[in-house]
């Protein structure tokens, strides 16, 4: 199985678009309060460029949201990958057990057991494909 | 002696597993770690079916896939992958992948798909034995042939067939050169995909600029639409071109540009298109005769030159009349609705003497015609029509005696007569020259301009013949 890359995980690329969305909260904050006590007076201009200035920075944040929900994607692929992969040798190995020629009845049941949650994870991955 | 099954994965634990479950179904198996691995071991044991994971380090499933395609192509491959999305399935079915299934495994439907795999890979196999079987007997495909220079013909295609080198043909006309192409493609591993064929010499310079390269809409007056090319539409098969020497240079510049790069630019096109097509190229001009007149191009004779196949003419093999006559009789009785059975022995005796200047093709119009004539269940003298019925070769008696009736031209006469004292001298050109009492130079021109320098096939014919007739 692939090392996993740490520095852009979907994990870290979350925590990076929650700060940008809390800067953005922070910038309509303190214009919201300058306009209301009267502390900041821009221009038509001025007000423009802010409003220009934060439409730039929506769009940086659904480009990283949007990169997120791709790795995340990716991620999610991967595992199942990796998921289905160790599934496959424990659905193998359990049919070795049956292939014993007397199993006991606990070996059976193992094999049973092993098999019906193998299907099981199976189902929960391939719901998760989707 | 149990299939051989080779297993590959790069997960330990998944690979044992397999090998234990497919050991216990009485299968021999083989495992290796990765696509590299597995290459190896396929060069010394050929397995008879290849089960694979699709991830794995270094050589993924998928080269592995298309090396196996080109190595073993009669090998069934099942896919194993963790990834469950159609992409992957189809680009593997399309690569020619047996199947594919998604882990964790379905142990059983394996099972049921294994058998159903090798059972398949034993009918291809049991095909490819009673392909052969039938080739021993007709020659190969439809070129019917037993004689020297038709098995030296055969040796070539067999070499040629498995690569994907450009083969250029040269002989007369009629001596089935497209039959070369055709059988040529039949035996490649490209036989799924299509077959073209172009005649160069059939159409004009723009029209076949066109129709090879194809062209964008707006591309000249007519172009009102964009057309693909015989190159694309050959994408993935062969693509015959006939009469390659007949087009002009700037044209063959064009083509030995998609020879070498594997892609083309559509006329008035911009963008490159990849394209995979083996060319068999054809000429009914000596190809150095060809080069010296400037007609074709040198650099594009020698890379068309990778395999060279020289059909010989019908004259140069004429006891393979009776059974190409056999196969033309079982052709036309099925197109006429005929019960012919066979052609008398005075009819092949007088076919066997004609020189046949258009080949294979003046004697399948004459076995037509003369079928068609015939009430009879045996092809007689009086079912040939008259022009064939002439003798224009010289007959043999025995090895050093040669009878040449009236009206047979000279310089068939001289042509026979030096060909037969080569091969009563054992193809020694010194000895024959003594013999003919001419200077071996003067013997040598002779050879040179029959186009027989070289070939031992087109020599040996005149000395295997003689002894069969006396």
């Amino acid at each position: 199985m692939a090392d996993r890359a740490h520095d852009d995980s979907p994990s870290n690329g979350g925590r990076a678009v929650l700060d940008e969305l809390a800067g953005l909260e922070e910038t309509i904050r303190r214009h919201r309060e300058g306009l209301a006590a009267g502390s900041w007076h821009p221009t038509s201009g001025e007000l423009v460029e802010a409003l220009q200035h934060l439409a730039d920075r929506v769009a940086a944040t659904r480009r990283s949201v949007e990169a997120l929900q791709q790795a995340q994607r990716d991620e999610r692929r991967r595992l199942g990958h990796d998921m289905r992969a160790a599934l496959n040798t424990i659905a193998g190995w359990a049919h070795i057990l049956r292939l014993e020629r007397n199993p006991s009845e606990r070996v059976a049941r193992a094999a049973d057991v092993l098999d019906r949650n193998v299907r099981a994870l199976a189902g929960v991955i391939e719901s998760t494909d989707r | 002696m149990q299939p051989l099954v080779l297993v590959v994965d790069d997960e330990e634990d998944g690979r044992t597993a397999l090998q234990t479950i497919l050991t216990e179904w009485g299968y021999d198996v083989e495992v290796a770690a990765d696509g590299q691995e597995a290459l190896k071991k396929v060069s010394n044991s050929r397995p008879a079916l290849v089960i694979t994971d699709l991830v794995m380090p270094d050589v993924d499933g998928m080269s592995l896939l298309g090396a196996l395609q080109r190595e073993l192509p009669r090998v069934p491959v099942i896919i194993l992958t963790g990834f469950a999305t159609v992409d992957s399935a189809v680009t593997a079915m399309r690569e020619g992948a047996y199947d594919y299934l998604t882990k964790p495994v379905e142990i059983e439907r394996l099972r049921v798909l294994l058998e159903k795999a090798l059972d398949k890979a034993k009918v291809l196999q049991e095909l490819t034995i009673l392909r052969r079987r039938v080739k021993d007997v007709w020659g190969l495909g439809r070129l019917i042939g037993h004689s020297k220079p038709m098995q030296e013909v055969q040796r070539l295609i067999e070499l040629a067939a498995g690569t994907a080198a450009p083969v250029l043909v040269n002989g007369e006309t009629g001596t089935g050169k497209e039959l070369v192409a055709r059988t040529l493609h039949e035996l490649s591993p490209r036989s799924k995909g299509p077959f073209l064929a172009v005649n160069c010499a059939a159409m004009p310079e723009t029209l076949l600029e066109s129709e090879i390269f194809g062209h964008e809409r707006g591309a000249f007056t007519d172009a009102r639409e964009r057309r693909e090319g015989c190159f694309e539409l050959a994408h993935g098969g062969t693509l015959f071109l006939d009469e390659v020497a007949e087009m002009r240079p700037s044209t063959q510049v064009k083509f030995l540009r998609v020879l070498q790069e594997g892609t083309l630019r559509r006329l008035g096109g911009k963008g490159e298109i990849k394209v995979d097509v083996r060319v068999v190229a054809a000429t009914n001009q000596d190809p150095t005769a060809a080069l010296r007149a400037g007609t074709l191009r040198e650099d594009l004779y020698y890379r068309l030159n990778v395999f060279s196949i020289a059909m010989p003419p019908l004259r140069q093999r004429l006891d393979d009349i009776p059974l190409i006559v056999a196969g033309f009789i079982e052709e036309f009785n099925a197109k006429y609705d005929k019960h012919v059975k066979a052609a008398g022995d005075a009819t092949l005796e007088i076919l066997m003497s004609h020189s046949w200047p258009g080949n294979v093709r003046e004697l399948r119009n004459v076995v037509e015609r003369a079928l068609i004539m015939c009430e009879a269940d045996i092809l007689t003298l009086a079912s040939l029509p008259s022009d064939s019925k002439a003798p224009t070769l010289p007959r043999y008696e025995d090895r050093d005696t040669m009878t040449v009736p009236l009206g047979v031209p000279l310089r068939e006469v001289e042509k026979e007569f030096v060909l037969r004292t080569l091969a009563a001298e054992n193809n020694n050109k010194t000895r024959a020259a003594e013999r003919l009492q001419i200077a071996a130079k003067t013997l040598h021109n002779m050879l040179h301009r029959w186009n027989l320098m070289g070939s031992k096939a087109g020599l040996s014919n005149g000395g295997a013949r003689a002894p069969e007739r006396s």
